[in-house]
């Protein structure tokens, strides 16, 4: 089931999310950064900008892990489109 | 949300609106495509041409049901800030796609697949699999359309103030519905979904613009009034709802990703990149969806302290009848917000139909009573099934069974325990058909119990996700037991040779 397939000109560039262990550790760290197990349960203060501290913390780690699932989106994730493009002449909109 | 008074002939007039946009979006997208309703694919998949846009809406409209705001705000309400939760769970869809999406589309892609269940023929070449993957499909599905009507009848009869009953509302949109899906197919839930996704955004918007007014604007004081009156609400949560928290992580992840018309799109994309690029924007839309209704849900417990359980489920309309009271513009949003989630209903609903209907088509008659028929008749049953399932479906929808949240988590449970067989399926050779069937139905079996007997979670572990680990373990030690010879599925010369099991297999 090895799609990197030795005969594309573009063989070199061909990746795939799940062959990128680094990035699966980024994720689940994100994930659980974001759930505040790890803090006092029932603590509020200090509040930041008006907003409970563990807050704010898993506000942050949500917005990391969009912004690496959007990355592998665009940039760990090319299988097809070398071949696609090819075919189209890069029309592809 | 019944008993709103805001609305009337102006609430009347917007759903007219809508409607008619909805039947002109159909009308032109089936013009002109006879031959694409002649083939399955052409029909369910838009023959795979989904460009940028019209993906993106798609996913976004489908993803994000009218539940996502009428059924999240109150539980932000009732839960408080631990329901922040919602984003990172369907931020979490996004990343489970990433597990499987990639290789299952270039797949997909060369063997022409119309529905989940094909890459389970193609993979494990086992009929008695292929039979339980489509008959909990067909369940979840038809469970997740029966939501969305019983959403629906009471949105339009909210968004009405009662001006068109909640029995005429369902009917209407129904008929609407049902008359797009049918002359455009995919191409028209698609493009329809364009419309839908644009009135959910301004729906949202409206109604957060609406909620900090009333507050006027100062967000830090909702959470500082919360954290003085219902500090529970603001504390970090007990380990017990942190371990609930993570689970609905894995849950809505494994579960939202593998819904059939979620995979369907997988296979509808015109591109590679036409993909990735709308996942990637669908990636932060959790912040401009869930995240939204979140905050109005917060600001609810300063402006409505006190409900109990059911009348929290009336917030969005308690909110929109307050903000709609200020003057005529807040009014107009309101009406704005509640023509947005008819259509987000709306837009979850016909792809859950359509991807109802394409199993019907292709798994059910396509491979019994119909294998020599045309794929142009296949179709036709297909539609004609889909017809008669939102009929038996609307006769159900008159008597709507609890809060709109337990449905909902209902339908994961069984759903998820198709994630096996997509995440480990494409890239573990030696699972094996018989492992998969045990395991899938042992871990449906096991949640479906459980969320009948109304038993769980456990420590926070919902029944739903104790099923699938069951599922998995049963996926994977079967599979690990057994010999090369017996692994019936994977020896079978109609499996492909990627995927068929050798003695020499490693693990």
């Amino acid at each position: 089931m090895d799609r990197r397939r030795s005969e594309s000109p573009s063989s070199t560039a061909l990746r795939e999310p799940i062959r990128s262990p680094w990035l699966w550790v980024s994720l689940v760290l994100v994930v659980l950064a974001g759930v505040p197990f790890y803090l006092p349960t029932g603590t509020v203060e200090p509040l930041i900008g008006g907003v409970p501290y563990w807050l704010v913390v898993s506000l942050g780690a949500t917005l990391a892990f969009s912004a690496i699932t959007c990355w592998a989106c665009l940039r760990a994730w090319n299988l097809a489109e070398p071949e696609e493009e090819a075919a189209a002449g890069g029309s592809d909109s | 949300m019944n008993g709103l008074t805001f609305a009337g002939t102006g609430g009347v007039l917007v759903l007219i609106a809508y409607a008619v946009i909805m039947l002109v979006i159909g009308y032109f997208a089936g013009r002109g495509k006879s031959d694409e309703g002649k083939t399955n694919r052409g029909y369910y998949l838009t023959g795979g041409g989904l460009g940028f846009v019209a993906l993106l809406f798609t996913l976004y409209a489908t993803q994000y049901s009218g539940n996502a705001i009428v059924g999240y705000a109150p539980t932000a309400y009732r839960d408080g800030f631990s329901w922040w939760q919602s984003v990172p769970f369907m931020i979490a869809v996004i990343a489970v796609y990433l597990l499987f999406a990639p290789r299952l589309y270039v797949i997909a892609k060369k063997q022409g697949f119309v529905t989940p269940t094909d890459w389970i023929r193609y993979r494990f070449g086992s009929t008695k699999l292929a039979v339980l993957v489509a008959v909990l499909m067909l369940w979840g599905l038809a469970n997740y359309l029966l939501e969305q009507l019983v959403a629906m009848g009471q949105g339009i009869a909210g968004l009405t103030g009662d001006t068109v009953p909640y029995q005429i509302g369902v009917i209407a949109f129904v008929l609407v519905m049902l008359a797009y899906s049918w002359t455009g197919g995919m191409r028209a839930v698609a493009l329809t979904d364009v419309m839908q996704g644009i009135a959910l955004l301004l729906g949202i918007g409206a109604m957060l613009f609406g909620a900090l007014y009333l507050v006027e604007g100062d967000l830090a004081g909702v959470t500082q009034h919360i954290a003085q009156t219902e500090p529970e609400k603001a504390g970090v949560p007990t380990t017990e709802d942190s371990i609930n928290w993570f689970s609905m992580i894995l849950l809505i992840g494994f579960g939202a990703a593998v819904y059939p018309h979620a995979i369907q799109r997988i296979y509808a994309a015109r591109s590679e990149r036409t993909l990735k690029r709308s996942l990637a924007i669908m990636a932060w839309m959790p912040l401009a969806t869930t995240g939204v209704v979140f905050v109005v849900g917060i600001i609810g417990i300063q402006l409505f302290p006190g409900l109990s359980t059911a009348d929290s489920e009336q917030l969005v309309g308690m909110i929109a009848n307050e903000v709609a009271g200020v003057n005529v513009v807040f009014y107009v949003l309101m009406i704005l917000l509640f023509g947005g989630v008819v259509a987000a209903i709306v837009s979850t609903a016909d792809s859950a139909l359509l991807a109802f209907s394409s199993i019907v088509s292709r798994d059910v008659y396509g491979r019994s009573f119909g294998r020599t028929a045309s794929e142009g008749k296949q179709v036709r049953v297909g539609k004609v099934a889909g017809v008669v399932a939102v009929g038996v479906l609307l006769l159900i929808a008159w008597n709507p069974p609890g809060t709109l949240l337990s449905i909902f988590v209902l339908k994961f449970e069984l759903i998820v325990q198709l994630a096996p067989v997509f995440v480990l399926g494409l890239y573990w050779r030696r699972m094996t058909a018989n492992a998969a069937f045990w395991g899938m139905l042992t871990g449906a079996l096991t949640a479906g119990f459980l969320s009948v007997a109304d038993l769980g979670p456990f420590y926070g572990v919902p029944g739903g996700l104790a099923g699938l680990l069951l599922n998995v373990a049963i996926c994977v030690l079967g599979s690990l037991a057994s010999r090369p010879r017996d692994r019936a599925g994977t020896t079978d010369p109609s499996v492909p040779a990627d995927f068929r099991a050798t003695s020499a297999d490693p693990a």
